[in-house]
C-alpha cells in the first residue's frame, strides 16, 4: 500500500509538518523542433502547458529545463528569457523537459489551512451532534485519512485509494508524535516540527507499513 | 517510552529548564542541576544497596553502577567501562536515555551538556555515598550516545 | 565470583528516584525563593508545562474519548495515575452538583521520604500534581483547578486531593465536537 504524505495540523489550524513519502515523478524530456506545438503560459512564477498536450506532456505540466539548463520563473539559468529562445526557430531543434509541478512549502500552508473550515463544515452539515469531523475524503487517484485527537490537532494520511483503514497508522503516527515531538523539550507547542527524530521515525513507520501492511504496526 | 518513565522524563526537562532560566551568567550554569543530581544519587545509593553484599573493591563498585544501577533508572546496561587502573574510568552509554528523545546526530547538540549534568551529580552522589570520592564529566560528540569520565580523587 | 540475583524492581527505583529528584527540586525552590507563595506557583508552573504535553501521549496510548460528565473525567485522572506513578488513588467525596469530588491516597508518592521543617507550613508541598491536573485539562477545553484538603504530611492520616470543574472552555474546542 503506497502512502504519499502525511500532514500535521495544530488545533489553531496552521501546519505544522508535512513529509511526502511517495513522490510520483513524472518527467518527459522530448526533443522539438520549430514551431512548437503546445502554447506555454507564465502562470505563478512557473511556465506551464496551458494547451495543445502530446505525447505526454500534458495540460498542466511544467517547463523544467531547456537544453539541460534549468529555469526559475521564466528566466533560464544562463540568463536569457525562455519565451525569446522559443521564439526564435534558431534554437532549434531543442530538448525540452516537462513534469509534474511539486507543492512548495507556502502551497502546502494555504491548503492546510483551507482544509480547517472545510472539516469545520463538515461537522457543522451533521445530522447529529458530536459528529467526528471529515475521516475519509476521496477521489479517484487518492484517498485523505484524517483524524483529530482531543485536543484538537489533526493528522492527516494522503494515500492510494484503497479500503483498507488506516486508523491504526493514524495512531500509530498520534503516539510518535507524543513520544518524539512532546518530549523534545526544545519544541514549543503549535510550532512546525523540526525534529530530526521524529522524521526517522515516521519515515520508518511508513516504509513499514508498505512492505507488511498494516498488521505488525 | 514506558508509562512510569515518562513522568520523570518530563521532570527532568522542567528542572533543566528552571537552571537555564534562574542562571545569572550568561552561559547555562550546570552546577545547580549537578547538585540536585548528587543529591538525588547519594540518598538512592542507599536504598538500592540495602541489601547487597559488600563490595570488595572500588571496581566492584563501579561494576554494579555499570549494570544494576544503570539498568534500573536507565533501562539498559552501560554498554562499556574502560579504566586505567589508577582511578579513572570512563563509561560509555551509546543510547542515553535523556538524549534519545531529543535527536540522532548533531541536532542541538549544543545543549547536550544540560541534559547530562543531572547524571553527572548522580553517579557522584552515589558514588560518595559508597566512599569514593571523585569528579564526574561527560562528553557528548554524536547523540545519543555519551561518555561520561569518572576522575577518583585520592585523599 | 557468584553475583548477587537479587534484582532491583525496576519500576520501584524509577518511582524512587522520581520522588527524591522531586524533593532535591523543592529544596532547592526554597533556597531560591524566599517567599514560600512563589515556591508554590512555581510547582504549578512546572506542572502545567508537564501536564500539556502528558495528555497527549495519556491520549495516544489510552484511546480515550471525550469525556462528558465529570465522573468520567475522575475515572481517566484516576487511570493516568496509576499507569504514570504506580499509584492507586480512590475517587469519593462528590458534591452535590456532581462537579467536585476528591481523590484519596493512601501513600502520596511524592512525599515518600518527607518531613516539612516549621517554617514551610505554608508550602504546597505537591503542587504539582495540581499544575499537572489543569495543563492536562486546558488542552481538552476543560478548566478546572484542584487543591489539597488533607496532607499526610502535615499530619493528616491520607492526603485527599480536591478537584472542581469550572467550566468548559468553549472557544477551544476542536470543530466538530461542540
Amino acid at each position: 500500500m503506497i502512502v504519499y504524505s502525511v500532514y500535521i495540523v495544530s488545533k489553531s489550524g496552521g501546519l505544522i509538518f508535512n513529509y511526502d513519502h511517495t513522490v510520483s515523478k513524472v518527467e518527459v524530456e522530448q526533443t522539438f523542433s520549430y514551431p512548437l506545438e503546445f502554447k506555454l503560459v507564465n502562470e505563478n512564477k512557473r511556465v506551464i502547458v496551458s494547451f495543445g498536450q502530446r505525447d505526454g506532456i500534458i495540460v498542466g505540466h511544467v517547463l523544467m529545463s531547456v537544453n539541460g539548463i534549468s529555469l526559475t520563473g521564466q528566466q533560464l539559468d544562463d540568463g536569457k528569457d525562455v519565451f525569446e529562445v522559443l521564439e526564435n526557430s534558431e534554437n532549434y531543434p531543442v530538448s525540452l523537459k516537462f513534469g509534474r509541478p511539486k507543492m512548495t512549502t507556502n502551497e502546502k500552508i494555504f491548503l492546510a489551512s483551507m482544509f480547517y473550515p472545510l472539516f469545520a463544515i463538515a461537522s457543522q452539515l451533521s445530522p447529529e451532534p458530536k459528529s467526528s469531523g471529515i475521516e475519509i475524503l476521496e477521489t479517484d487517484t487518492f484517498k485523505l485519512h484524517c483524524f483529530q485527537t482531543l485536543t484538537g490537532v489533526k493528522f492527516m494520511v494522503v494515500a492510494e485509494p484503497t479500503d483498507i483503514k488506516l486508523d491504526v497508522l493514524l495512531n500509530r503516527i498520534y503516539e510518535l508524535y507524543a513520544d518524539y515531538v512532546l518530549k523534545n523539550p526544545f519544541y514549543s507547542l503549535e510550532m512546525p516540527i523540526r525534529c530530526e527524530l521524529f522524521d526517522q521515525n515516521l519515515q520508518l513507520l511508513l516504509e513499514q507499513v508498505e512492505k507488511s501492511g498494516l498488521a505488525n504496526i | 517510552m514506558a508509562s512510569q518513565d515518562v513522568l520523570f522524563e518530563f521532570l527532568h526537562h522542567e528542572i533543566v529548564a528552571y537552571c537555564n532560566s534562574k542562571s545569572k551568567k550568561e552561559k547555562e550554569d550546570v552546577s545547580e542541576l549537578e547538585y540536585i543530581g548528587f543529591a538525588c544519587g547519594y540518598r538512592i545509593i542507599e536504598r538500592l544497596t540495602k541489601d547487597w553484599p559488600r563490595f570488595k573493591e572500588e571496581l566492584d563498585m563501579l561494576k554494579f553502577l555499570c549494570t544494576d544501577f544503570w539498568s534500573s533508572i536507565y533501562q539498559r546496561q552501560v554498554d562499556n567501562l574502560r579504566t586505567n587502573h589508577q582511578g579513572v574510568y570512563v563509561l560509555f552509554d551509546n543510547e542515553f536515555r535523556f538524549l534519545s528523545r531529543i535527536s540522532e546526530g548533531n541536532q542541538y547538540l549544543e545543549f547536550a551538556p544540560q541534559y547530562v549534568s543531572y547524571t553527572c551529580g548522580l553517579i557522584r552522589g552515589a558514588l560518595a555515598n559508597l566512599g569514593i570520592t571523585c569528579i564526574v564529566t561527560a562528553e557528548v560528540h554524536l547523540m545519543p550516545a555519551c561518555r561520561f569520565h569518572i576522575q577518583v580523587q585520592k585523599s | 565470583m557468584a553475583r548477587q540475583t537479587t534484582k532491583l524492581d525496576t519500576k520501584k527505583v524509577s518511582a524512587e528516584l522520581f520522588t527524591l529528584t522531586y524533593g532535591a527540586l523543592v529544596t532547592r525552590l526554597l533556597k531560591d525563593y524566599e517567599n514560600i507563595d512563589d515556591v508554590n506557583k512555581q510547582l504549578e508552573r512546572m506542572g502545567y508545562n508537564i501536564g500539556i504535553r502528558l495528555i497527549e501521549d495519556f491520549l495516544a496510548k489510552t484511546n480515550c474519548g471525550r469525556c462528558y460528565d465529570f465522573r468520567d473525567t475522575a475515572e481517566k485522572i484516576q487511570l493516568a495515575f496509576r499507569t504514570y506513578l504506580g499509584v492507586f488513588p480512590q475517587v469519593s467525596n462528590w458534591s452535590a452538583a456532581n462537579d467536585e469530588f476528591s481523590l484519596l491516597f493512601d501513600n502520596n508518592p511524592l512525599t515518600e521520604f518527607v518531613e516539612l521543617p516549621d517554617h514551610c507550613l505554608n508550602l504546597k508541598y505537591s503542587n504539582i500534581f495540581a499544575g499537572i491536573l489543569r495543563g492536562a485539562c486546558e488542552m481538552v477545553q476543560m478548566e478546572v483547578t484542584s487543591w489539597f484538603v488533607q496532607d499526610q504530611l502535615k499530619g493528616d492520616n491520607i492526603t485527599e486531593l480536591r478537584i472542581k470543574f469550572i467550566k468548559k472552555l468553549e472557544d477551544a474546542i476542536p470543530v466538530g465536537e461542540d
